[in-house]
């Protein structure tokens, strides 16, 4: 069980991930526009009052162009054998956890609470009276999840460059981090230029 | 039980060799200081690997079905077997 959960890659195939990732993208892409929320870069989530059908479809495609096509190039360099199948499998797996996230916004309520605590700190108002204990509480309580989830989602993403480039030193796991925050960088850029 | 062909020395873990071959037959014994091959170096799960490799005529995708493994996680695995060879080939080189 543990094995589904963190390392796919070791036992099934790349067809069957790749099934398993397109359709869980559609499905994300589905529930992103249902949740108003967009994925502006490839470790981000944020919620939006109103959302247009388009942005987190586009969002999502250029954080995955992103990320297979630098962890390609750099799978390539640590071991020539690298497939982009398994680097493609990889990433559509490895967002998964990140469409767990959107149920955090149900009804757009994490929406208007961290809204609520923008505008108040922007007016310069610390005392956070406008926020409740209850929605304090959700917040916490979204973050705590939400961090859980983003290192279930990256530990994916490792465990299938991992067996896509056979990687085992030191140098490749510095290389997989520059990697992701290279992908962060670009699509972020990219999808605030595109998008 | 089938018993296991040591390859390190259980005191200092060296590798081990062969001193002694004997007939089956007519007892003879025949005393040396003999290596061992490298395919007799490496583990039994590795040898047990690179027979299943001979036997699907190197068919990585097959073995990986065989298996119930992804075929990287194959891939991985006989690259890492030669690598291992290639070390204990260029160790009794230079010996």
């Amino acid at each position: 069980m543990m094995k589904l959960l963190f390392n796919p890659f070791e036992r099934y195939s790349e067809k069957q991930l790749v099934f398993v990732g397109i359709i869980s993208t559609i499905v994300g892409s589905l529930m992103s526009i249902f949740f108003n929320s967009r994925f502006d870069g490839i470790l981000d989530l944020h919620f939006v009052e109103k959302i247009k059908i388009h942005e987190p479809i586009i969002d999502l495609l250029i954080d995955l162009f992103c990320l297979v096509l630098i962890l390609f190039l750099i799978g390539r360099y640590i071991n020539i054998k690298t497939r982009i199948i398994d680097i493609i499998s990889a990433t559509l797996i490895s967002k998964i956890p990140f469409y767990f996230l959107l149920f955090q916004n149900i009804d757009g309520i994490l929406f208007r609470i961290t809204d609520k605590l923008t505008k108040s700190l922007l007016t310069k108002n610390y005392s956070l009276e406008t926020i409740t204990t209850i929605e304090m509480a959700y917040l916490v309580f979204s973050g705590i999840i939400g961090l859980a989830l983003i290192i279930w989602s990256i530990t994916l993403l490792f465990n299938g460059f991992k067996t896509a480039t056979n990687a085992k030193n030191t140098k490749s796991i510095l290389l997989f981090i520059v990697a992701v925050i290279l992908s962060e960088v670009v699509s972020k850029i990219l999808i605030s230029k595109f998008n | 039980m089938k018993p296991k062909l040591p390859i390190h020395c259980p005191s200092c873990e060296s590798s081990l060799s062969v001193t002694q071959l004997s007939c089956g037959n007519c007892s003879t014994a025949v005393s040396g200081n003999y290596s061992l091959p490298l395919l007799l170096q490496i583990t039994e799960e590795e040898q047990n690997f690179i027979l299943q490799f001979f036997l699907t005529s190197g068919s990585l995708k097959e073995m990986a079905t065989q298996m119930g493994n992804s075929y990287p996680t194959v891939r991985n695995k006989l690259d890492d077997i030669i690598q291992k060879i290639n070390f204990l080939k260029s160790n009794s080189e230079t010996v």
